[in-house]
């Protein structure tokens, strides 16, 4: 019986351990906040559009997500807690709510990268195992405050040019960028049309928390093959979710959907 | 060998309460309508559908607002 019971504790902790490990949870010691400017449609330079982003750094990890989807999630806990009826819960959320293009949340750290990423309640877990490979220049300038040295990569389909400073020795930057020997404050594609500029950066605890399990488990390419075919069909799609329009306006919001979002920041995946 | 049942049944019961991290459904009845009034006059209706958590209603409708305007 001994025997039997030692069995159970450890098979009881052995699926613990196993579970736990779809979550991984971190305290910040740092957070910088970036401003991201963005040009939503490729054709329309008039298209640029801004967005603060928040970079949480830990000892192990570091967490980016939109600032106004991070402040969404908290408004949303709180209208889910306090409210019985789907149709108030709507209405106060359209009154609180910020407006977030950026649904993605990434957890990197120098071996991984994970994100989380969703669009009308459609929610994707994947581990993006590209490599960045960096050519650190001999370019020095100061940008927002701090020394930077230049250095220039590929990803996603663009050409960037990064700003790094050696006085934040943390290996880490906006969006999946990491891996230079500090911290970037600046991060530019070829045709400005992503720019994520540091805005400040401070020290501050803040707990973070990356469920692998919060949605389906794909990878990079069946995520973004979904996010394109959705973007195409865009009404059909929500009709089928049970999501409908104003009569008559079907045909001038997919036009839209397609104009406003065609220059996403991964091109090539 | 109550006891072992007793002991597997927990081992279960506990491992699948720490995994399902979904959102507990309100008690509202399926299939009835939503308004969402976007910021830029477009107007959409969400249809609660079976399975539909809080969470996934206000998440589509805040999609709405950043798609739509």
């Amino acid at each position: 019986m001994k025997k039997i019971t030692t069995f159970f504790i450890i098979l009881f902790f052995i699926i613990q351990f196993g579970f736990g490990q779809n979550t991984i949870t971190d305290i910040s010691n740092y957070q910088a906040i970036y401003n991201l400017s963005f040009q939503k449609d490729s054709t329309d330079i008039n298209s640029k559009q801004n967005e603060k982003m928040i970079l949480l750094i830990g000892n192990d990890y570091s967490f980016f997500e939109s600032l106004p989807n991070m402040y969404n999630d908290s408004i949303k806990s709180v209208i889910e807690k306090n409210n019985s009826d789907y149709s108030i819960a709507v209405s106060q959320t359209m009154k609180l709510a910020k407006k977030a293009r950026f649904r993605f949340k990434i957890l990197k750290n120098a071996t991984e990268t994970w994100v989380f990423d969703s669009y009308f309640s459609n929610k994707f877990v994947y581990e993006d195992t590209d490599k960045i490979n960096w050519r650190i220049t001999n370019k020095r300038a100061v940008i927002s405050g701090y020394k930077c040295i230049l250095a220039l990569t590929s990803f996603g389909g663009r050409k960037y040019r990064a700003w790094f400073t050696p006085e934040i020795p943390i290996s880490t930057g906006p969006y999946k960028f990491k891996g230079l020997p500090g911290l970037i404050v600046k991060i530019e594609d070829d045709r400005k049309q992503y720019v994520f500029q540091l805005e400040s950066f401070q020290k501050k605890k803040k707990k973070f928390i990356f469920n692998k399990k919060a949605g389906s488990r794909v990878t990079k390419k069946q995520f973004f093959d979904a996010y394109n075919s959705f973007k195409k069909s865009f009404i059909a799609q929500l009709s089928q979710r049970g999501i409908s329009f104003d009569n008559g306006t079907s045909r001038q919001l997919q036009k839209h959907v397609q104009k406003s979002r065609n220059n996403e920041i991964e091109i090539k995946y | 060998m109550k006891r072992i049942v007793l002991m597997l049944a927990f081992v279960l019961a506990t491992s699948f309460g720490f995994a399902n991290t979904n959102t507990a459904q309100l008690n509202e009845d399926d299939n009835y309508p939503i308004t969402v009034h976007t910021s830029c006059g477009v107007t959409g209706m969400i249809i609660v559908q079976d399975g539909d958590t809080l969470a996934d209603i206000i998440d589509m409708a805040m999609d709405m607002e950043a798609w739509l305007c």
